[in-house]
């Protein structure tokens, strides 16, 4: 016990399940997780194999009206530890003795995840797109003041370029790839459901 | 709630059987999970939502928090019993039509 292992790994919001299978099979090897720097760094600590599974997890604070600290001690209360957070994303973990977290491919928890990572990334994006409003703003309103500025409207139309092609290359892909999979889910709901 | 095409689902039935004697969350879950011969498990998640959902709804109500425990009991209400034999019915309806047509 005790011996950690530091680990850096990436998984994009649409890798939940890819990074959840990964946490359990260094489980089962042994390696518990039990936290998580900037979301690239996994610190393990060794331990008994098997002993624990684990989930991550992504409540929406707002759904209900519930605080996430009623959902926290909810999860406590079944037995569920948060090993830790990330932004809105808790990363949970139960022991293997008391059953799995939900039905073997339990199909509607699997869109609710995919649905509430969907939701995260549109509301990264329109934080994005809010912030470098209020960047555009502050600039106009500089440059009335002290005139126009070849070193500030550079750095706006930089950092605004960088933010398009950010957006273009990464973020809408991933929210593509989100989209296609909730379609894939709710077809497959709609039959067995 | 005279929306009779509306089918529970298998979670929400089940929860709502459960709670015909007062439990706790993770009470629900141990329940569901005897009911069903360990067939279902509810994730909490799941759970969760579904509860404060039927608490809206008015199926459920959460009884008093006793003095000594922070867990939280819930109980079904007149509201939740009706949509239960709501529920039976169309599920022995479903039953009944399909033994008339597979088994003649």
């Amino acid at each position: 016990m005790g011996t950690t292992k530091k680990v850096w790994n990436f998984f994009t919001i649409a890798q939940w399940e890819e990074e959840e299978q990964w946490l359990n099979e260094m489980a089962r090897n042994g390696y518990n997780l039990v936290d998580v720097k900037c979301f690239v760094r996994y610190v393990f600590e060794q331990g008994t194999p098997g002993e624990y599974i684990y989930k991550l997890d992504l409540p929406d604070n707002l759904e209900h009206g519930m605080d996430g600290k009623a959902y926290c001690n909810f999860l406590a209360e079944c037995g569920i530890d948060v090993v830790c957070k990330q932004k809105q994303w808790l990363f949970l973990r139960k022991k293997a003795a008391d059953g799995p977290f939900n039905e073997q491919g339990d199909m509607f928890s699997k869109l609710k995840m995919t649905n509430k990572a969907y939701s995260y990334a549109i509301r990264t994006l329109s934080r994005l797109l809010r912030t470098f409003a209020i960047l555009i703003f502050f600039d106009i309103l500089v440059m009335c003041v002290i005139g126009h500025s070849e070193i500030l409207a550079g750095i706006v139309n930089g950092i605004g370029i960088g933010a398009i092609f950010a957006l273009t290359i990464v973020w809408v892909p991933l929210m593509d790839s989100l989209r296609k999979k909730m379609n894939a889910l709710i077809n497959e709901i709609g039959v067995k459901h | 709630m005279n929306n009779s095409n509306n089918a529970l689902t298998e979670a929400v039935y089940y929860i709502l059987l459960a709670l015909t004697t007062p439990l706790h969350g993770y009470g629900i879950m141990q329940r569901t999970a005897e009911l069903s011969s360990g067939r279902l498990v509810i994730s909490a998640g799941t759970l969760y939502g579904a509860l404060s959902t039927l608490m809206e709804k008015g199926w459920i109500k959460q009884l008093d928090i006793v003095a000594d425990s922070r867990r939280k009991e819930y109980q079904i209400t007149a509201a939740g019993r009706e949509v239960l034999e709501q529920e039976l019915a169309r599920l022995e309806e479903l039953v009944a039509n399909g033994e008339k047509i597979l088994k003649l």
